[in-house]
């Protein structure tokens, strides 16, 4: 089913089968048994949540187009008669709440998955994992990593908490707007959007590193972004070339950016394709991966409530962030 | 004449600069040679310990234990920072030092008992990191020591550096030993 034949009364019946999972490698197998265990027990229960759903929804939406077409026809007979000629953005205004109280259902069904299913699918990495979608990190902890462009607002979605391989790590999906004037007015311009990965780390530090993507002498030179952090300059070209670091304690950021360490964090950017920045402070390394992307999320309405593809999904996008550990080599006491 | 007053004006302005970049080098290699000092500090504390654990097990490498004593003293001793020379000797004991507490930590393998010593075990962790600081500092004060001599050796840099008397420093390059290559046969036998 889709959009089209859903608005013009295709059966909505439940589906027991969506696509299987999928997953790299030979870890199918324990993926499986982690579905059949936790998730398939809740499957009945949210495939009729969803068939509800979707009725209520097509229902809301001929009561809402009733609605509108008879308000329309109304505000219409009004202004030929009375001719107050009104603007024709006013006779859309109704389209608002109608909008609003047709995506209610769906909304429900979404954030009850996410309350229900996703808590269920994140064990999986660990028992101590934990997802949420309202809890969010400490925006003022966030602030003191001084990565964070220029902002008036801050949106936090998807949390997820837990500890591999030793290593604590923190998941929380950010997008920063900021106000900006252009041609006499005021637009909502997004600064960032994508997620910030706070990770423990084995090395104990006092200072404050941060490594952010090459901006030029220039800039450096007017920008007041790293007060109180001089410039590190370090001894590898390509790294120099990719970021620049500043830092409080110029042996400190020598001690956590080994020429071996250099040459991880230069992998890592090739796999986000530069969009990446960390600070190392409090003890914790924190990374800010700029992504368009939006994680965590649950599929189109339209498939079955297996969470098949939610789980591989998840498990793909996971793995690729636990990636981020295994790179950087931050659960093993090497020293380097 | 007013062009030449001007010329000579300006001359005079970007010699003044030169100088103060000179200056701002040279301080920023002490700074840095001050940062090896501290972590030298850390170490040279750290092995009165080291030795009194290996003393209770390590009767054959008395001579070694003797010679990591009187080289920890020698690098203890103050030095002149504006002199090169006695900074190139100062770090150059500090590297033999290294060298030496080096061939400590390979001979703790011939010694079973040693090496499950938890109090031992504990000092070899800790001396890891100092020297895994030491190698941090080492790095900022070579950088440091590179833009100071290139500063000081390109013309016009050279002419301001003497007239200030402001010379090139040593770097702080790894021992003999710990460059030459190394044989794998020599332990895989």
């Amino acid at each position: 089913m889709n959009i089209i034949s859903f608005l013009f009364g295709a059966r909505i019946k439940p589906k027991r089968q969506a696509k299987p999972l999928s997953a790299v490698g030979d870890e199918l197998e324990s993926l499986q048994a982690h579905y059949d265990e936790h998730i398939e027990p809740l499957t009945r229960k949210f495939e009729n949540r969803r068939v509800a759903c979707l009725k209520a929804l097509r229902l809301r939406i001929y009561m809402s187009i009733g609605l509108f077409a008879a308000v329309l026809f109304i505000c219409l007979l009004f202004d030929s008669t009375q001719r107050l000629v009104i603007p024709w953005p006013f006779y859309l205004l109704p389209l608002v709440p109608l909008c609003w109280w047709c995506s209610r259902p769906v909304t429900h069904y979404q954030s009850d998955v996410k309350l229900q299913v996703f808590p269920k699918i994140f064990r999986y990495f660990g028992d101590d994992f934990i997802f949420s979608p309202t809890h969010s990190m400490s925006m003022s902890t966030l602030k003191r990593s001084k990565l964070l462009p220029g902002y008036d607002k801050a949106h936090f979605d998807d949390y997820v908490q837990g500890t591999h391989r030793g290593i604590e790590i923190a998941i929380n999906e950010l997008a920063l707007t900021k106000e900006v004037r252009r041609d006499k007015r005021n637009e909502t311009k997004t600064v960032f959007n994508g997620v910030m990965v706070q990770l423990g780390c084995h090395k104990k530090f006092n200072g404050h590193t941060v490594v952010v993507r090459n901006r030029g002498s220039l800039m450096n030179f007017l920008s007041d972004s790293f007060k109180r952090l001089s410039r590190v300059k370090l001894e590898d070209p390509r790294f120099e070339k990719l970021f620049d670091v500043f830092s409080s304690d110029q042996i400190e950021a020598r001690y956590l950016l080994t020429v071996s360490f250099m040459e991880r964090l230069q992998e890592l950017a090739d796999c986000f394709s530069g969009q990446f920045q960390c600070a190392f402070y409090e003890d914790k390394l924190l990374i800010m991966l700029a992504s368009r992307e939006n994680r965590f999320e649950l599929g189109s309405i339209f498939h079955g409530a297996t969470f098949e593809y939610e789980f591989s999904q998840i498990n793909r996008e996971m793995r690729q962030l636990f990636a981020m550990i295994e790179v950087l080599k931050l659960d093993e006491y090497t020293g380097l | 004449m007013e062009g030449l007053l001007l010329g000579l004006g300006l001359l005079v302005i970007i010699a003044y600069l030169w100088y103060v970049s000179l200056v701002k080098k040279r301080n920023s290699v002490r700074e840095a040679l001050s940062g090896i000092d501290v972590q030298l500090k850390k170490r040279s504390n750290l092995v009165p310990n080291i030795l009194k654990i290996a003393q209770k097990f390590m009767d054959h490498e008395k001579s070694l234990l003797t010679e990591i004593t009187e080289l920890r003293a020698q690098v203890e001793k103050s030095y002149d920072i504006g002199d090169a020379s006695a900074v190139k000797d100062h770090l150059v004991k500090a590297e033999l030092l290294n060298g030496k507490m080096g061939q400590l930590m390979v001979s703790v393998e011939n010694y079973p008992e040693l090496k499950s010593d938890n109090t031992m075990l504990q000092a070899m962790q800790t001396y890891n990191e100092v020297e895994a600081h030491i190698s941090a500092a080492r790095r900022f004060y070579n950088a440091s020591v590179t833009e100071l001599n290139n500063a000081v050796e390109i013309f016009p840099g050279s002419i301001i550096a003497s007239m200030a008397n402001i010379k090139v420093m040593p770097f702080y390059e790894a021992d003999e030993a710990s460059k030459a290559p190394v044989d794998a046969s020599d332990y895989l036998n």
